[in-house]
């Protein structure tokens, strides 16, 4: 019995080492506006989301970004500055776009200084570079109103983690 | 007891009492005796109902996380479910052994729990991935359950999730385990159209998502053989044969471009399936059908072959370990063919040998693609195939068993209706064609079953 209870507070400990994990990687950092085009799938296990492409995903004609036919799952760093504005919900935003890119981590963790852009980390796909913010879960009582959001008409708040992956803090609509 | 067996034994103690070999008291006594024992319903039933009560109750946390409360403050809602996963297994520690019924529902409720953890954080956070990390994370928290508690419905539920995990992370694009070729890097695996991609370039792309199948399924064959027994090897190994023929069939290195090669493939498996079957000692007689039907389906599909068209190519662009992929299966095929020993399934002598060539045909006939022409090939199939059929049917006379001589039967009935359409099925247009269709058909029924009948008279003779 008490190899069961050990077992328990294992998966316990695992959970609460995720939990601790995510938390950490976004407590104060810096805020960054994405643009995006919604798409609405469901996922088994945590329900309702919208998926979302966003405009720094590709990145074909960026500088020193890879081009078709390179490797897939090649980490790249793409380096975003804010760039044009947008009304969205009533209201001005910066939005970031790419401005280059690296195949090598740049040595500018953690970010102090967002007037220079922030380097993000991404991953090379078949659909271009994921950020793994590609999915916005929300409430099932929220589908229509999620289903009336048009192209143009959302942006995605997300945090810059201290490894430089992205991390959704909420959308804009 | 069955409810044949049942009857039987009632049958039976009434004709006992009227012979006078027991008295009418014993006679009643015994038929109370067997009514009581067959009123009482089975422990198994009931474990099954509160294992499915604990898989419900599962469920139904997995889609009330999925509903996404975004009122309620994420702390909360990971709090709540950190309560109930450490609940359920205080719980299950804390339920005394005999408890069997609590014991399933509660241990089936905390094998799934970690999945729907992993769904609720994935939510909360915005986190999302391939489908094989959450699977695996899953299967690795919950095993030492398995471990240490040897149910085997929790067991079977792990192990399945195993065989699943394999497949999703082999077939999705991007997992760890991924062997597919997607489309951007469509041209990298296949060798007709990138002659300068080298086999170590696609071996060290590979390697380690093959290592981790491999690994996987050995999991998974370790788990079904101490936790859940012989019986349940078979169906662990006929899904790991498929799995080895999803691979040649699908968009991955191993892709063995057109029939040709599928039938090689194919044929190549249920070869080493009779094999494995034997080498691993299953049960011949819960195995026997699934062997028979796996052979008998190749060889049937290939008896088409007389009528083949271009429509379905012979050859097509292979991925570029497809022909060591092929070799290795095939070799390996032989070999377990050769070390297997059917005692049992076939008396030694000249059944035995016939049996393993046979047994072999699919595999030699998926080979004879390669260099003779596909009527040839349909030629040798039907002729297999029907051989397969008068093997079974004399193997049943000679052991006395009439499942093996239904099956030939059967067989060979197939064998000739489907022939008798391919070469009559255009006459089929006139209304008098129809009626002699039927009258033949009739027919031969009849005369079938009375030859069944017949052999299993003498087979039944023959053990008195």
């Amino acid at each position: 019995m008490k190899a069961l209870r050990a077992v328990a507070l294992a998966q316990l400990a695992f959970f609460l080492a995720w939990a601790g994990w995510e938390e950490w990687k976004v407590a104060s950092a810096p805020l960054i506006i994405l643009e995006t085009a919604p798409v609405d799938p469901r996922d088994l296990l945590s329900g309702q989301y919208v998926a979302l492409r966003y405009s720094i995903s590709n990145l074909q004609l960026t500088t020193g970004c890879p081009k078709a036919g390179t490797r897939l799952n090649t980490p790249i760093w793409v380096h975003l500055k804010p760039a044009v504005t947008r009304v969205v919900g009533g209201m001005e935003w910066k939005v970031w776009t790419a401005a280059e890119c690296s195949l090598s981590r740049p040595a500018v963790f953690p970010v102090k200084d967002l007037t220079q852009g922030v380097w993000v980390a991404g991953i090379f796909s078949d659909s271009g570079v994921v950020y793994g913010i590609e999915r916005y879960y929300f409430s099932e009582d929220r589908i229509r109103e999620m289903g009336r959001i048009r192209t143009g008409q959302m942006l995605v708040e997300a945090a810059v983690g201290r490894n430089g992956k992205l991390v959704m803090k909420r959308i804009i609509y | 007891m069955k409810r044949g067996h049942r009857k039987w034994l009632e049958g039976e103690v009434r004709a006992w009492a009227d012979e006078g070999l027991i008295t009418g008291k014993q006679a009643d006594a015994i038929l109370a005796r067997n009514r009581k024992e067959n009123a009482r319903p089975s422990i198994v039933g009931f474990n099954l109902l509160a294992a499915l009560g604990g898989l419900c109750v599962a469920l139904g946390i997995v889609l009330v996380i999925s509903h996404n409360w975004e009122n309620i403050h994420r702390f909360w809602k990971l709090g709540v479910f950190l309560f109930v996963l450490l609940g359920t297994g205080e719980v299950l520690s804390a339920l005394p052994e005999r408890s069997r019924i609590g014991r399933a529902a509660v241990l089936i409720l905390w094998i799934l729990l970690p999945l729907g953890g992993i769904g609720l954080w994935g939510q909360v956070y915005q986190i999302h991935g391939d489908s094989f990390k959450p699977l695996l994370f899953w299967l690795i928290l919950s095993a030492p359950i398995v471990w240490l508690t040897a149910d085997r419905v929790a067991a079977l539920l792990h192990t399945a999730g195993i065989i699943i995990a394999a497949w999703v992370g082999a077939v999705s694009s991007g997992t760890w385990l991924t062997l597919r070729i997607s489309s951007v890097n469509w041209l990298m695996g296949r060798k007709v159209e990138q002659p300068d991609l080298t086999l170590p370039a696609v071996v060290s792309a590979y390697g380690l998502a093959l290592l981790g199948v491999v690994l996987m399924w050995a999991w998974a064959f370790y788990q079904a053989r101490k936790y859940l027994g012989k019986g349940s090897m078979r169906t662990a190994l006929v899904a790991g044969l498929g799995f080895l023929l999803w691979l040649g069939m699908s968009r991955t290195v191993f892709e063995t471009g057109g029939m040709a090669g599928a039938f090689l493939l194919g044929g190549a498996l249920t070869t080493a399936f009779w094999g494995l079957r034997a080498l691993i000692g299953l049960d011949e007689l819960e195995s026997d059908l699934t062997a028979i039907l796996a052979t008998g389906g190749v060889l049937y599909s290939m008896t088409f072959f007389w009528g083949w068209h271009s429509f379905f190519p012979l050859w097509g662009d292979v991925g570029i370990l497809a022909q060591p992929y092929l070799f290795v299966i095939a070799v390996a095929s032989a070999c377990v063919l050769l070390l297997a020993d059917f005692t049992g399934i076939a008396q030694s002598g000249w059944p035995d040998r016939c049996l393993r060539i046979l047994v072999a045909t699919p595999l030699l006939l998926g080979l004879a693609m390669f260099f003779f022409p596909p009527k040839a090939v349909a030629l040798l199939a039907n002729l297999s195939f029907a051989l397969l059929g008068l093997w079974l049917i004399n193997a049943g006379v000679v052991q006395n068993r009439s499942a093996r001589i239904n099956a030939g039967v059967v067989l060979t009935g197939f064998l000739v209706f489907t022939r008798f359409i391919d070469y009559f099925g255009t006459m089929l247009q006139s209304g008098m064609a129809y009626i002699a269709t039927g009258v033949i058909f009739m027919l031969l029924a009849y005369s079938l079953n009375k030859g069944r009948q017949l052999l299993l008279a003498r087979a039944q003779g023959g053990m008195e």
